[in-house]
């Protein structure tokens, strides 16, 4: 008799996890179906001091003595950071893009520093910017999600984007448009 | 004075053998149950500090007050751009967000167009 109870109980023990795990793949499910298709869509960003060169890089973008070409201005404010953040972190494509740098922009160090680590961006060149001060003093940049694109260390271009992949496809048209081979430009 | 003294039977005290059967697999059962809880749950990746999205922001606290007190003293305000078109300012007033929400000390807003 005590064995079948015991063994009802293993069962229901066994049954509920199932449960509890379709529950949760349910969840799962019901959520991305939720959400919203990302836009593609890259625009100019408005205000931004094209053509100046920043004084000082800070230290975490520099890599080998170079400035990254381009930067993303990220926040841990911004909703759609997040999603930016999960692009490159998720995608092995955006994974290798080498001469990018990240800003964070964020209120207090201890938020940046938690937005990197909690979105797994650490391996990128970048800056944990309280108060934004630096890409607004520099830029005069306090948006997000947004990029700057550089040629030869000046701001040429600034965009607002939600996809990475449509944020790269935009700036390979625009270096084509100046008539310079994209593997070319760094070394011109 | 009698002894009691009784003699010990060879086989009497051992276990029958369903049982230490029995034993073996219930041990096996939960030894499995054990493993396989912290595999699955001994390595999940901390939780972070918890945000709340409003619009494009992502704010520490429900939103309280209004943008102009927000600015009124030590924050952070940063704008950002909604998936549909439109911008937010998304503003954060006072103490780091992992000290929690305090009334007028530490509280979040944000505002769109």
């Amino acid at each position: 008799m005590l064995v079948v109870l015991g063994f009802a109980v293993l069962i229901l023990a066994v049954g509920m996890v199932v449960l509890f795990a379709m529950f949760g793949e349910l969840s799962a499910r019901v959520a991305q179906a939720g959400t919203r298709p990302r836009s593609t869509e890259v625009a100019p960003l408005e205000g931004a001091r094209l053509g100046c060169v920043p004084d000082t890089w800070p230290a975490g973008l520099v890599t080998a003595g170079e400035a990254p070409s381009v930067l993303l201005v990220l926040s841990s404010a911004c909703g759609s950071c997040l999603d930016i953040a999960e692009q490159l972190r998720d995608s092995p494509v955006e994974a290798e893009w080498d001469d990018m740098g990240i800003v964070i922009s964020t209120s207090h160090q201890e938020t940046g520093d938690e937005f990197v680590a909690g979105n797994k961006i650490g391996r990128f060149p970048h800056h944990v910017d309280v108060g934004g001060s630096w890409v607004i003093s520099q830029f005069d940049v306090n948006f997000s999600p947004s990029a700057l694109v550089f040629e030869d260390g000046q701001l040429a271009a600034a965009y607002i984007f939600h996809d990475v992949a449509a944020l790269r496809a935009k700036i390979t048209e625009a270096s084509a448009q100046l008539g310079l081979p994209q593997q070319d430009r760094e070394t011109v | 004075m009698k002894l009691m003294n009784k003699q010990r039977i060879p086989g009497e005290d051992a276990e029958p053998r369903s049982h230490v059967a029995r034993r073996r697999f219930l041990g096996v059962v939960g030894g499995g149950g054990l493993a396989t809880a912290t595999t699955v749950f001994g390595f999940a990746s901390p939780a972070s500090a918890a945000t709340l999205p409003y619009a494009c922001c992502h704010l520490c606290c429900p939103p309280t007050w209004n943008l102009a007190t927000c600015e009124s003293g030590f924050h952070y305000v940063w704008q950002c751009a909604k998936t549909g078109g439109g911008t937010c300012q998304c503003c954060e007033h006072g103490s780091p967000c992992q000290d929690g929400c305090s009334g007028k000390l530490h509280f979040s807003t944000y505002r769109c167009s």
